[in-house]
C-alpha cells in the first residue's frame, strides 16, 4: 500500500496499537466460533500436574451452545448442582444440570455439547480433578444468580465441599472481567503443584 | 444307556470309571493338534516377552552369537507384515517356529526361514472395528500383546480387550475371553497391551485404559478366576481411576506370587490414589493383595510404570557383607527402583536422565543378568533429546558402566552370551559388551524400534514400527520382522 497517511491517522493507527498491546488490555476474542457454538478445550499439562479448561471463563448470550474439546482422557465437565455429587448450587435455580461424563481424547466421547437457556452465572467442574482446581464459568447474558455467591457458602446446608484450589481459581475468574473480556485464560500459575522429585532420598 | 436304567451300583461303578477316565486324560498330553505339528523346542528358545517366568529378558541358555562373532550379524530373513502394521511385539520362539503379531493378525513362521506356517485374524468377525472404536490413537490400535507360547498353545491379548487362546500347530482358536465388554472398552479407551503370563494351568492379564485392571484367567478355559481393579479409591462409576499396567507381570514360583506395576492416576480425588503409580504383589492362586508400595500418590505428572518387574536374588559387593537379597527391581518415567519382593522393604532407587511423561526405561527398556540391571533410559525432555544405557549393580544400583546415545530409545532390549541388545527410535539396534558398554555390532532398521528383541537358538529377532502418531498410509516404509544371524546364515 502505497497511500500516505495524514498525522492524524497515523497517530491513531499507533495508538490503537499501543492499547492493544498492553496487558490486560488486550482485545480478547470472542468464545463463539463461526458456526455460532463457543468451544472450551478440555486440557492437561502434565510438567505441572495440571488439568483445565482453557478458556476457564467465557460469555456467551442466551442461547447459545458450548462445546468442550477434550485433549486428554480422565475429565468430567459438570455442573455445581446438588444432584452431581451434591454440590452446592452455582448456576441458576431454573436451568437445568449437566453432566458430561468421562471425556475421552479419540472417539464419539471426545466432546461434549450443552446450549444454555437461562441467564446467570454458571460454574462447572470435573469431578475428578476437583481437588487441583479444575473449574470453570460461563456467564450467559448477565452475571447473576448463586453462581455469584461465595464459594463455600453451601457447607451450612450440608453441601460438599468446594476445594480450596477451586476456590482459588474462581476467585481469579471474576464476572464482571468476563463479561468486558469475552473470554478469560485459566489462571495457569494460581495451582501448581511440585513436581515430585521429592522421592529420590526417601 | 440312560442312566435311569443303572442301578445304584452300577452308576456309583460307571461314575467312578469316568472320573478315573477324567483324571487320567487331565494328565494327557493335549490333542488339539497333531504333536508332529507342535514346534519342536530348541536349546535356546524365548517363549514368552520377559523370556521367562521372571521377566529377565535374559537367555541365559543362548551359545552362539556371542562377543567374537556378534560383529558378523546380517539379515537372514525378514516377513512383512500381511497388512503392513507397525510392529510392537516381542517374538516368542520356539525350536524351528517363531510365533508373533502385528495389527489384526498372529502369524506363526518358520525360524528358519521366515516361511508362514499359519495366521490367525483376531480381528476377524467386526473384533477389528470394535478395537478400533477405543479411545485411542490408531498407532495404538491392533496387537501390543507379546505372544506367550506354553504346551502346544499360543496365548495373547488384543486391543479389543479380548485375550486368545490359539493352538500352536494349527492357529486354530481354542478359547478367547473378554475381559471387558465393548461398550465400556470404548468408553474407556482400554486396550491390552500386557503381555501374558502362563504358569501352572493360569494366564495373568491385564487391559490398560480409563479403569484398569489386572485378572487371572484358567488357562485351559479362558474362564476368569480372579481380578484386581488397580484404582480402587476411585468410585467405579467414573471409569477413570487409571493405574494402567502397561508391561507384564513377574512371578516367584517359590512363594507363589505375581508381580505388577501399575500406571498414573486418571483422577486426583481427595486420596491417595491407591494403586496407581505402585507395584503390587498378589497371591497367584487367590489374587489376595500381599504387599503393594505407591511411588507416587496422586500422580498428575504421567509418571507410569514403564518397564516390568524382574525378579532376581542380588549378591552383594565384597565391601558388604551380607547375604544376597530377594529383589524385584522395576522402571517408572522417574526411576528405577528395587524392593524386598517378599516384605516390600524399598532398597534403592536410580535415575539416569530427565523425568518427565516420555522418559525412563521407556518402553520396557530393562533386563537383569550377571547381577546387574541393565537399561536405557531417555531423556526426552532435555533441551537436546538423548538417551542413556547402563549397567547398574542389582544389589546397590550403582552405575557400573555408561554410555550415552544421541537418540531416545522406546523399545524392550534384552542380553544374552554377555552382549545387550538395545535399540532406538531412529530405526538403529546395537550390541554392546555387557561387561563395560562397548558397541560391537549395529544396524538400521528402515523405521522405529519398538517391540523388543527375542535372541534364541543363535538368532536375533527384531521389528520395526514408529516412534511418534502414526495411521495406515502415512508413511511408505514397510513393517517387518527381521531375523539376524552370523553371516546371515
Amino acid at each position: 500500500m502505497d497511500e500516505k497517511f495524514n498525522r492524524r491517522e497515523m497517530l491513531k493507527l499507533v495508538g490503537a496499537g499501543a492499547v492493544a498491546c498492553l496487558p490486560g488490555l488486550a482485545v480478547t476474542p470472542s468464545a463463539i466460533a463461526e458456526d455460532g457454538v463457543a468451544e472450551v478445550r478440555v486440557e492437561s499439562f502434565y510438567p505441572r500436574g495440571q488439568w483445565f479448561y482453557e478458556p476457564a471463563g467465557i460469555y456467551i448470550p442466551v442461547g447459545t451452545k458450548v462445546r468442550w474439546i477434550s485433549n486428554d482422557y480422565g475429565a468430567t465437565v459438570s455442573s455445581f448442582h446438588p444432584s452431581i455429587d451434591n454440590h452446592e448450587l452455582r448456576m441458576p435455580e431454573k436451568a437445568k444440570p449437566f453432566d458430561s461424563g468421562i471425556l475421552a481424547r479419540y472417539g464419539r466421547y471426545r466432546t461434549f455439547e450443552w446450549t444454555f437457556e437461562v441467564e446467570g452465572t454458571y460454574d462447572y467442574f470435573s469431578r475428578t480433578f476437583e481437588p487441583i482446581g479444575m473449574v470453570g464459568r460461563i456467564i450467559v447474558g448477565k452475571p447473576g444468580g448463586p453462581g455469584e455467591w461465595p464459594p463455600g457458602y453451601g457447607g451450612r446446608e450440608g453441601r460438599a465441599v468446594v476445594f480450596p484450589a477451586q476456590a482459588k481459581i474462581l476467585a481469579a475468574l471474576p464476572s464482571g472481567e468476563i463479561v468486558a473480556k469475552k473470554t478469560l485464560p485459566y489462571p495457569k500459575d494460581l495451582v501448581v503443584r511440585s513436581f515430585p522429585f521429592g522421592d529420590l532420598n526417601r | 444307556m440312560r442312566v435311569r436304567d443303572l442301578s445304584r451300583r452300577e452308576f456309583l461303578t460307571t461314575g467312578a470309571e469316568l472320573a478315573a477316565l477324567a483324571g487320567v486324560y487331565s494328565l494327557m498330553p493335549r490333542t488339539d493338534a497333531a504333536a508332529a505339528d507342535l514346534p519342536k523346542p530348541g536349546g535356546a528358545d524365548w517363549v514368552r516377552y520377559g523370556f521367562d517366568l521372571h521377566n529377565t529378558r535374559f537367555n541365559s541358555r543362548e551359545t552362539m552369537i556371542g562377543p567374537a562373532n556378534v560383529g558378523k550379524l546380517k539379515v537372514k530373513w525378514k516377513f512383512d507384515m500381511e497388512d503392513n502394521w507397525i510392529g510392537y511385539q516381542t517374538p516368542a520362539v520356539v525350536g524351528d517356529t517363531v510365533f508373533f503379531g502385528s495389527g489384526r493378525y498372529a502369524y506363526a513362521l518358520e525360524s528358519a526361514t521366515g516361511k508362514k506356517k499359519w495366521s490367525f485374524d483376531w480381528g476377524a468377525g467386526g473384533a477389528w472395528e470394535q478395537a478400533n472404536a477405543t479411545a485411542v490413537s490408531p498407532r495404538f490400535w491392533g496387537g501390543r500383546s507379546s505372544p506367550q507360547y506354553d504346551q502346544g498353545r499360543i496365548y495373547f491379548g488384543a486391543s479389543s480387550c479380548n485375550v486368545y487362546c490359539v493352538d500352536a500347530a494349527t492357529g486354530r482358536q481354542v478359547w478367547k475371553t473378554a475381559l471387558l465388554d465393548p461398550a465400556r472398552a470404548e468408553r474407556m479407551g482400554a486396550q491390552i497391551f500386557y503381555s501374558p503370563i502362563v504358569y501352572r494351568g493360569k494366564v495373568y492379564m491385564a487391559y490398560s485404559g480409563g479403569d484398569a485392571a489386572i485378572f487371572c484367567l484358567d488357562a485351559e478355559t479362558g474362564a476368569i478366576r480372579w481380578r484386581f481393579r488397580v484404582a480402587q479409591e476411585v468410585p467405579l462409576e467414573l471409569e477413570a481411576g487409571g493405574g494402567s499396567p502397561w508391561t507384564s507381570g513377574a512371578i516367584d514360583e517359590q512363594k507363589n506370587i505375581l508381580y505388577n506395576v501399575t500406571g498414573n492416576a486418571k483422577a486426583v480425588m481427595p486420596n491417595l490414589g491407591l494403586y496407581t503409580s505402585s507395584i503390587v504383589a498378589h497371591d497367584l492362586d487367590t489374587g489376595e493383595l500381599l504387599w503393594y508400595y505407591q511411588v507416587h500418590p496422586q500422580d498428575d505428572f504421567d509418571l507410569d510404570f514403564n518397564a516390568h518387574p524382574m525378579i532376581f536374588d542380588a549378591e552383594p559387593p565384597q565391601r558388604i557383607r551380607a547375604n544376597p537379597r530377594n529383589s524385584v527391581a522395576a522402571g517408572n518415567k522417574a526411576g528405577i527402583y528395587c524392593w524386598d519382593r517378599y516384605t516390600g522393604q524399598f532398597f534403592w532407587k536410580v535415575m539416569l536422565g530427565m523425568i518427565c511423561a516420555g522418559c525412563g526405561p521407556e518402553f520396557n527398556a530393562i533386563a537383569t543378568a550377571y547381577n546387574r540391571i541393565f537399561l536405557q533410559w531417555a531423556s526426552s525432555s532435555s533441551p537436546k533429546p538423548f538417551s542413556a544405557s547402563a549397567a547398574l549393580n542389582a544389589y546397590t544400583g550403582e552405575v557400573e558402566w555408561m554410555v550415552t546415545n544421541p537418540v531416545v530409545n522406546s523399545s524392550p532390549v534384552a542380553v544374552a552370551n554377555g552382549l545387550f541388545y538395545q535399540g532406538f527410535v531412529n530405526g538403529k539396534l546395537e550390541s554392546l559388551d555387557a561387561r563395560n558398554g562397548r558397541t560391537l555390532w549395529e544396524y538400521s532398521l528402515p523405521s522405529a524400534f519398538r517391540g523388543g528383541f527375542a535372541v534364541a537358538n543363535g538368532a536375533v529377532y527384531a521389528s520395526n514400527g514408529e516412534g511418534g502418531e502414526w495411521k495406515p498410509g502415512m508413511t511408505n516404509k514397510q513393517y517387518s520382522l527381521y531375523c539376524f544371524t552370523p553371516d546371515g546364515k
